[in-house]
């Protein structure tokens, strides 16, 4: 019986670590049922093409979570990544000759401006890292002060406008379909770069000392440092990717529209609770140590279905906002509860379990009635 | 670590250190004082001191309420934008039976709102800035979702303005004769709480007062705010000591919605629309205030005194900027850069006193 309790456990257990596939798969049927033409490609493919910022922005996110840190900066880190590379752009195109100077001229500025914008997503990342890690702030101040800071500087970078690319080079390029059939036409320039660094980027995580690594300092800094981990760089290299993945979602996201603006999510669906929520729902545990990289960009799907879903229904664009918060909260309240379950078992052996009923422990001061229970029985075993 | 490196922290204190440590908001603010007159010469006219403090009325009272989060060792209160925003608009709906009704009923739902945070804090224990994030992100949902985007004045009624909100509809049908209440004059007296001036001082400058000196007997002369310094420092220490750690927490975050909703109240009757995106941005500059008035974030460590002292050292900066001309964007990227150097700062200073970190 016991046996099989276990193995329950054991299956509920795996249930919930993939429970973003079972989620992905209901929220498809439910939506293709509720809206007609859900699963069509015309509906599908702007669906996904939605979720490729998120998904970028999520995997330095779910990085720095598995760590056991909240990054609440990628919000303003997108918008430093999609405005810089529009400014530096235009400024270094005037630089290089600009119109008359042909390809090379439209190549080499956006190779720089690329570069920049990553530099300032990761520089602004390492500033976080080493504030958490080396000055021992707690992360999430550190971010919220990063938040505000950086929300000031792109409206100054900007004087408070959109910026747009003085050529149209670029767009044709990273948006253009590989090939032109339904479901197929998803895969452009964008979407091929975004499954690649996702793709590296679990690799990372899952196949490399590194990660493996950096799973053992969220759920165990204790047995971190016993095993010689230095921590305090892994922290930092955590928040150095966010910055990087947040500022190359940015710049994708510009890219393809040829322009940025510098209060993308302010008054919209909050970049930031799409992938917290995405982050949570995919199964990264809040207080660190367990998550997949995969499993967040799955989410990320699962929520965009969603608010498609809802629009195909006709419940309008509030019915998302609210939607997004009740999911969340939601989620997180479960986790909670399943945490707080686990607290009040700390310590319990299950396999003694048996045992102890045996025993008939009385709670009460009767310990000593036990041990002289015991004693006799320890006698004959000798 | 401390089994291979020698413990370098001090057990005996300087009391320079301390005294800085204690007061550093108020030498700031002197500080700030000075460049202030040799910026303008009209810095300390009455007039721009009292600009000063009306300004920054607003986030005292939010700052208050954050305070006592901060103090039983949770990390902030990031719902109270949305809170501001929800109990301005129920204050709006609820005025059409007198200011009063609207009053109370705004501090109804901030304290609903803080004891729901409470509790799944306190009792499930949640991380404390996930939850009231989302929270924060479950309200604009509800206040957007039952206004279907739109916003409520106070003096609108038309026939599309019982279809949508909260209570409307349900006010509509229970008593017919709503249509027939004088609301022009109900709305100038809601517009009115934040443009009364009593002996020539703001109304709301009296609010914060009053809600500070409260917050002060609170925290520091009463059993209750000896049990949050308790359960701050230490949230075993205080269950273990007989303490209802839930309990105390839970009155914390109503304390702290509380006192979003009484400003979220003034805020809306200053905008004279009540809105999602009322308070936008006053949990971080809270969070701000008090860490500059010497409160640690780790709990249990500070006062009220110290807090309105960081409320008036971040209203001190923003005129400063403002008469050197500076604009507010660049404003916001200089109060972020300042808050992460004396955060940085300040955990540093506690590290040498061998205190914990925050």
């Amino acid at each position: 019986m016991l046996k099989n309790e276990l193995d329950k456990d054991k299956l509920l257990g795996t249930l919930n670590h993939n429970r973003i596939y079972v989620f992905l798969v209901i929220v498809i049927i439910l939506m293709s049922i509720g809206a007609p033409g859900f699963m069509r490609s015309s509906n599908v493919i702007p669906l996904m093409k939605t979720s490729l910022l998120p998904i970028l922005v999520g995997i330095g996110f779910t990085f720095v979570m598995i760590g056991g840190n909240f990054d609440l900066s990628v919000g303003a880190m997108i918008n430093v990544g999609a405005l810089m590379v529009m400014g530096e752009f235009n400024r270094f195109y005037a630089i290089f000759g600009g119109e008359p100077a042909g390809a090379a001229a439209v190549f080499g500025a956006w190779t720089v401006a690329f570069l920049i914008a990553l530099a300032a997503g990761s520089f602004f990342g390492l500033i976080n890292g080493l504030l958490v890690a080396k000055g021992k702030v707690h992360s999430f101040i550190v971010t919220i002060g990063m938040l505000t800071t950086l929300s000031g500087f792109v409206y100054t970078y900007s004087k408070g406008n959109t910026i747009s690319a003085n050529s149209y080079a670029l767009v044709d390029i990273i948006e253009k379909p590989l090939l032109k059939l339904p479901y197929i036409e998803f895969f452009t320039m964008r979407s091929l770069i975004t499954i690649a660094v996702l793709v590296i980027f679990e690799i990372l995580l899952v196949k490399t000392s590194w990660g493996r690594g950096l799973f053992m300092v969220g759920s165990n800094k204790e047995a971190a440092w016993q095993a010689g981990i230095d921590m305090e760089r892994k922290i930092i290299w955590t928040f150095v990717i966010s910055g990087f993945t947040a500022a190359l979602g940015g710049i994708l996201f510009a890219t393809s529209m040829n322009a940025a603006v510098p209060n993308y999510g302010e008054r919209g669906i909050n970049p930031l609770m799409l992938v917290l929520a995405s982050t949570i729902i995919g199964g990264t545990v809040m207080t660190g140590g367990r998550g997949s990289v995969v499993k967040t960009a799955v989410a990320v799907i699962t929520i965009q279905a969603i608010f498609n879903g809802l629009i195909g229904m006709g419940l309008g664009f509030d019915s998302q906002v609210l939607s997004a918060g009740v999911l969340l909260g939601a989620v997180v309240l479960y986790e909670a509860y399943v945490l707080y379950k686990e607290s009040l078992r700390k310590g319990e052996r299950p396999a003694l379990l048996p045992e102890a009923e045996k025993l008939k422990v009385n709670h009460r001061g009767s310990k000593s009635k036990v041990s002289g229970e015991q004693s006799p029985e320890a006698a004959q075993g000798a | 670590m401390s089994n291979t490196k020698q413990d370098i922290r001090k057990t005996s204190h300087n009391s320079f250190t301390l005294i800085v440590n204690k007061f550093g908001v108020f030498f700031m603010i002197l500080v700030l004082s000075v460049v202030g007159v040799l910026v303008s010469p009209s810095f300390l006219s009455s007039t721009n001191l009292l600009n000063i403090l009306n300004a920054v009325s607003y986030l005292g009272i939010v700052a208050a309420g954050i305070a006592f989060v901060i103090f039983c060792g949770q990390y902030g209160d990031l719902s109270a934008p949305m809170t501001m925003a929800t109990t301005g608009v129920i204050c709006v709906e609820f005025m059409r039976y007198g200011l009063w009704y609207g009053i109370i009923a705004a501090v109804i739902a901030g304290a609903v709102i803080g004891m729901i945070n409470g509790f799944v804090i306190g009792k499930l224990r949640v991380n404390a800035i996930i939850w009231t994030l989302a929270m924060n992100f479950i309200l604009e949902g509800l206040v957007r979702w039952s206004y279907k985007g739109t916003q409520i004045y106070p003096d609108m009624a038309t026939e599309k303005t019982y279809t949508t909100g909260f209570f409307l509809p349900i006010m509509a049908k229970l008593d017919p004769n709503i249509m027939d209440i004088d609301l022009v004059s109900r709305a100038a007296a809601f517009n009115g709480l934040a443009t009364t001036y009593p002996l020539g001082v703001p109304l709301v400058l009296y609010v914060m007062f009053g809600v500070m000196i409260t917050g002060y007997i609170i925290m520091s002369k009463t059993t209750f705010g000896n049990q949050l310094k308790v359960v701050g420092s230490s949230y075993e220490v205080g269950k273990m000591s007989g303490i209802n750690a839930t309990r105390t927490v839970m009155m914390a975050f109503m304390m702290s919605s509380i006192f979003a909703s009484i400003a979220g109240v003034f805020m809306t009757s200053l905008n004279q629309v009540g809105a999602f995106y009322i308070g936008q941005g006053y949990d971080f500059q809270a969070v701000t205030a008090i860490i500059l008035g010497g409160m640690s974030l780790s709990g249990g460590r500070g006062s009220m005194i110290g807090v309105f002292g960081g409320v008036f050292t971040l209203g001190l900066i923003s005129n400063i900027l403002t008469l050197l001309g500076i604009g507010t964007f660049t404003q916001k990227m200089i109060t972020g850069a300042i808050f992460i150097t004396v955060v940085a700062v300040n955990a540093k200073s506690l590290r040498k006193l061998g205190r914990d970190y925050a």
